[in-house]
């Protein structure tokens, strides 16, 4: 192969692997807007809380431990979602819009704070919980971390999409995102469906949380808000609400932002997000899968 | 078999039930009739516990549901086709049925349901796979009937089933409600604006009149009655 074809692979698969990581933090976003239209600002910093349970756990069980820390976190952060959402919007649900989007800024700010609390300001060094093993496909590096990490993503997103496809919960979830008034008269527990949203979008975010902590090796307290803000534009893009929209617009994402790197510049790194943004508002601002069109008011 | 007693419920500073009381005894169809506004939707859905009333009572079998959440008022056995089908538009047919069967567990059951439902809609069956925000008007009605059998309800609640429906439909519906209450002994509470059809089909009947029941009886002498025809049956 051609070194610029090589270099092109390189920089798209390295683009998948983050736009993957997107993916599963923008899923969060879209489910929970898809519920109870709320963008919750909260979100990224559930993925760094996420991701410093995965730091813990490593630390208690040694750092072979990926499997437990990917569980524990999820485990941990879902209950973390779920409180949040009991706690602070729930008695908001029927207050207007903009006091519990204050509100989850405000979440974002204490969850940040008690973290750095507890850890100080500091990158931490993740542990290395994959030995990295290098492997070259035709010239292009694949590693095994690489591997992993956008295997699991991929394995997630495809447990997600059973779950809200098939299964009677995520029907559930589908039509209380619809209606809930109609939800409520086929028996649906709207409230108890709404805290299953917060669980598994929280539970991707703190998974996504390990993962970028695998990948780029170190950790801090403020780590959520950059992504938080590039995977609630990739929700956007992908058509806010929408569970294929939210995969497709990470993956959008992380490509696009892997390509400006490579070939234009990295300080551009955090700009991309927002010209994405800018264009997708200004040729369709319902994004990709637009979800809320024909919604009836 | 359900009974409302001295209902009073308010949407802010409007009124929206005065003092409404009412009952439907098993078996029976009974059509609540009244004009656009009067507070028949208010109503139902104070008895599927959608909205909470200010004052009064809602007894189903004996038990009182006033503060019951609307998710276990249908497990207990009370279903609700509500005003304007709200069928889940993005669903299939066979999803929104499913849907109707959430409160069962039993597989088999939920299966013969669902060919109960197609054997008496068959356009349903036709239309299975298809979204239901495709289907027509009639359609949709029927989806919304059939969703709400799936939970196998002692008492159905039904809004204006007849609403927007060219006049064929509305007798195939109305045709669909007698059967339903004949053949599945399911109770039946009809809310109409459509007064001479409800009427036809009910035993009992109330009248309500911005949020007071104005008059009650037996549907025939109703239907008699020239207040009500003046008012509500265009004669
Ligand atoms: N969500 C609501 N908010 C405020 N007022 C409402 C609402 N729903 C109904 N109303 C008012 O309550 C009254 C009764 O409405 P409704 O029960 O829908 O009547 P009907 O079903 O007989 O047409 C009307 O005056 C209506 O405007
Ligand atoms: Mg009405």
């Amino acid at each position: 192969m051609s070194e610029a074809l090589v270099n092109f692979l390189q920089q798209l698969v390295n683009g998948l692997q983050l736009g993957s990581i997107y993916a599963l933090i923008a899923l969060g976003y879209t489910m929970v807007y898809g519920i109870i239209r709320l963008i919750n600002f909260a979100h990224g910093d559930v993925y760094m809380v996420g991701a410093f349970i995965g730091f813990f756990v490593a630390g208690w069980l040694g750092e072979a431990a990926i499997i437990p820390a990917l569980l524990l976190a999820m485990i941990g952060a879902a209950l973390l979602g779920v409180t949040i959402e009991r706690l602070a919007y729930r008695p908001l649900r029927s207050a207007p819009r903009l006091a519990a989007l204050t509100t989850a800024i405000g979440i974002s700010l204490l969850l940040e704070n008690l973290v750095r609390l507890y850890v100080g300001p500091n990158f931490l060094a993740y542990p290395e919980m994959i030995k990295r093993v290098n492997h070259y496909f035709g010239g292009v590096l694949i590693s095994n971390v690489y591997m992993i990490v956008f295997g699991t993503a991929i394995v997630l997103m495809a447990g997600l999409q059973y779950i809200v496809v098939k299964t009677k919960a995520g029907k559930a979830m589908r039509a209380v995102a619809f209606d809930k008034d109609a939800a409520r008269l086929m028996g649906i527990n709207v409230d108890g469906i709404i805290s299953l949203t917060f669980a598994l979008g929280s539970a991707l975010a703190a998974a996504a949380g390990i993962l970028v902590g695998i990948t780029y090796g170190r950790i801090d307290p403020y780590m959520g808000i950059i992504p938080g803000l590039k995977a609630f534009v990739a929700a956007v893009i992908g058509g806010i609400g929408s569970i294929p929209g939210a995969m497709v617009g990470g993956l959008v994402m992380g490509i696009a932002e892997q390509m400006v790197v490579g070939y234009i510049s990295s300080s551009l790194r955090d700009a991309v997000a927002f010209f994405l943004l800018i264009i997708i508002l200004l040729i369709k601002p319902t994004g990709l899968f637009a979800e809320f069109t024909q919604e009836k008011v | 078999m359900l009974e409302i007693k001295n209902l009073d419920v308010y949407y802010g500073a409007i009124h929206a039930l005065d003092h409404v009381s009412l009952s439907v005894q098993q078996g029976e169809i009974v059509s609540l009739i009244g004009a656009n506004g009067a507070g028949k939707s208010t109503t139902l859905r104070t008895i599927s516990g959608l909205i909470r009333a200010k004052k009064g009572e809602v007894i189903f079998e004996g038990q009182s549901i006033a503060k019951t959440p609307p998710h276990k008022i249908v497990e207990m056995g009370i279903g609700h086709v509500p005003e304007g089908r709200r069928v889940f538009a993005r669903m299939s047919v066979e999803e929104n049925l499913e849907l109707g069967a959430y409160i069962r567990s039993d597989k088999a059951g939920i299966k013969s349901s669902m060919q109960e439902v197609y054997d008496r809609f068959p356009r349903l069956f036709e239309r299975r796979k298809q979204k239901a925000g495709t289907l027509s008007g009639g359609e949709q009605q029927m989806l919304a009937i059939g969703r709400a059998l799936m939970s196998k309800p002692r008492v159905l609640l039904l809004d204006e089933p007849s609403m927007g429906l060219a006049p064929l439909l509305v007798k195939e519906i109305f045709n669909i409600v007698e059967e339903i209450n004949r053949d599945q002994g399911v109770t039946i509470l009809l809310v109409e604006q459509n007064a001479h059809m409800a009427l036809s089909v009910a035993s009992r009947g109330y009248v309500l009149e911005t949020g007071r029941i104005v008059l009650e009886g037996a549907a025939k002498d109703l239907a008699a009655n020239p207040e009500v025809q003046k008012a509500y049956l265009g004669a």
